[in-house]
């Protein structure tokens, strides 16, 4: 076991570039030895960065193919995989460049938002709120009812216009030029049926939705979105968001409490 | 030792590019093989596909993150979201590969070679046991390619593979481009590999392409099988009659048309040989 271990060990941290060949161990000798090696040592970094490079083409159009393929292998130094799936080593990424992986924070940005693409693509399936759940509620029964979100939604401030480059490259269009906000958006990303799609919250919608999530009920709402519409008008708009969620598929269930 | 599953015939890896010609057509295929890890996701359309396909075809999980040649423990959390997926589609089988992944908890997505010792054997032996009990089923281990060959090593590689496959009793999937591409590279005959397989042990055949450009060649899966491959497929068929074929493409993925004709390449491979031996 300890011979295995030691093998392995030496290996691993010749692939992780920490240190030299392990020529004295492996057949063929001599530098033969050592470019074989090199086809593990660039296998476990072309893999990663491949994988990343699917996951994340906005950030690769933003840093360009050689700025990109620079950052992947900075991060893969920086953070070694330590997930068995593939799959998740994008989190990496975009914890790398929010901790300052690069001064340029739309990058960032990006990365934060193709990433939360990625944990949306696949999130856990839930029951769907329909119209005729909504019908079947008795009218008494709506200012108590709790209105419960996906879980697959999430959400981000964008400060750039990271949304609309990531959608024109999914549109197989030009991408508009990197650009801050005038002022910044509230974005959610769901799923509606299969497909991932983001929008811009309204402000007030932002803040209503933030309330459900912490247990808000349809009365709640009503009360909170006076801070933005006018008494008489307050019931109608929280109906109307309402709807709209529910067409978005962002609702999983009515509680009712 | 029989195998446990009689030949399933001729089928493909599943890749998401052919997802909807593979649900509206009527393709020529007699099961998929799946890769495990691609569906230890909680939903989405992994998932539904999963599940639409499921109920057309026979399907197998290939894995490669088991790491059962690492000094590391079996990773708990991978080894229940295998189960979870298999009691979710009830694969015919479940393989991974016979090497390890990594040590000390870092992951390196591929598929290091392992040194061929008695030390070796009894430690994977003892990992394998533990896997089949708690899957509750044969697992079915892959001979890898590989560029370097250990010092230490005490016998070729396929006595290491049979010695593995006997001891634990399980299975094991064949890779005839893997033992070319190995054969090449460390100069030894592969057909002497697949002479030396325990042969009432291959539950599954792999075939597929490599680049062949270098001084070395590497195992891609990027390209139609090659004319030495389909001889070799030729050889393991008459040594082992009828076993599940597949082709593994794993990186620039052809139409499925195309991997259709490579199939049926196989069935014309193999169907000569299994009538002359009934």
């Amino acid at each position: 076991m300890n011979a295995l271990l030691d093998l392995q060990r030496r290996f691993q941290a010749h692939v992780l570039g920490s240190a030299p060949p392990l020529a004295d161990a492996v057949d063929p000798p001599g530098a033969d030895a050592s470019t074989r090696l090199r086809i593990y040592v660039d296998a476990y970094r072309l893999r990663l960065i491949d994988v990343l490079g699917n996951d994340f083409p906005g950030l690769r159009w933003l840093a360009g193919d050689d700025g990109f393929d620079r950052l992947c292998r900075a991060c893969i130094e920086a953070r070694p995989s330590q997930h068995f799936n593939l799959r998740w080593y994008g989190a990496a990424l975009a914890d790398f460049l929010e901790s300052g992986g690069s001064e340029r924070p739309e990058l960032a940005e990006m990365a934060r938002f193709e990433w939360n693409l990625t944990l949306v693509f696949d999130a856990r399936d839930e029951p769907i709120v329909t119209e005729a759940d909504v019908a079947a509620l008795a009218p008494e029964h709506w200012p108590a009812m709790q209105p419960r979100s996906h879980g697959a939604i999430r959400r981000q401030r964008c400060r750039w216009n990271t949304a609309a480059i990531r959608a024109a490259i999914d549109r197989g269009a030009a991408p508009p030029v990197a650009q801050r906000l005038d002022l910044a958006e509230e974005r959610i990303i769901w799923r509606r049926r299969r497909d991932v799609r983001h929008r811009a919250l309204e402000v007030d919608e932002a803040a209503a939705l933030d309330a459900i999530g912490d247990g808000a009920t349809f009365g709640d709402l009503c009360e909170l979105l006076c801070g933005w519409h006018a008494q008489e008008q307050v019931a109608l708009r929280a109906a109307a968001l309402l709807r709209r969620w529910i067409a978005e598929q962002w609702l999983t269930a009515l509680l009712a409490v | 030792m029989s195998r446990t599953t009689p030949s399933l015939g001729f089928g493909l890896g599943l890749r998401v590019e052919h997802y909807d010609e593979m649900l509206a057509g009527d393709p020529t295929v007699d099961w998929l093989e799946i890769l495990s890890e691609n569906y230890m996701v909680e939903g989405g359309k992994p998932l539904h596909y999963l599940h639409r396909l499921r109920e057309r075809f026979p399907m197998v999980m290939h894995g490669v993150s088991l790491n059962i040649g690492s000094v590391d423990p079996l990773n708990p959390d991978y080894l229940k979201a295998l189960k979870r997926l298999a009691d979710s589609i009830e694969p015919a089988w479940i393989s991974d590969h016979l090497c390890w992944t990594g040590v000390d908890g870092a992951q390196l997505h591929d598929l290091m070679p392992l040194v061929h010792t008695e030390d070796a054997i009894a430690h994977v032996v003892d990992r394998v046991r533990r896997v089949q009990d708690f899957l509750g089923r044969r697992l079915v281990l892959e001979n890898v390619s590989s560029y370097v060959s250990y010092r230490q090593s005490e016998m070729p590689e396929w006595e290491f593979l049979g010695a593995i496959a006997e001891r634990a009793d399980c299975l094991l999937l064949l890779d005839v481009n893997n033992v070319y591409v190995s054969g090449r590279n460390h100069g030894f005959d592969p057909r002497v590999y697949i002479d030396g397989v325990p042969a009432g042990r291959v539950q599954q055949i792999h075939l597929a392409g490599h680049d062949d450009s270098g001084p070395v060649i590497i195992d891609t899966h990027d390209a139609p099988v090659c004319e030495a491959v389909w001889d070799l497929y030729a050889h393991a068929m008459r040594r082992l009659g009828p076993v599940s074929t597949m082709i593994e493409r794993d990186d620039r993925i052809p139409p499925l048309g195309d991997l259709l004709i490579e199939l049926d390449r196989a069935r014309s491979v193999a169907a000569p040989i299994l009538r002359a031996a009934a």
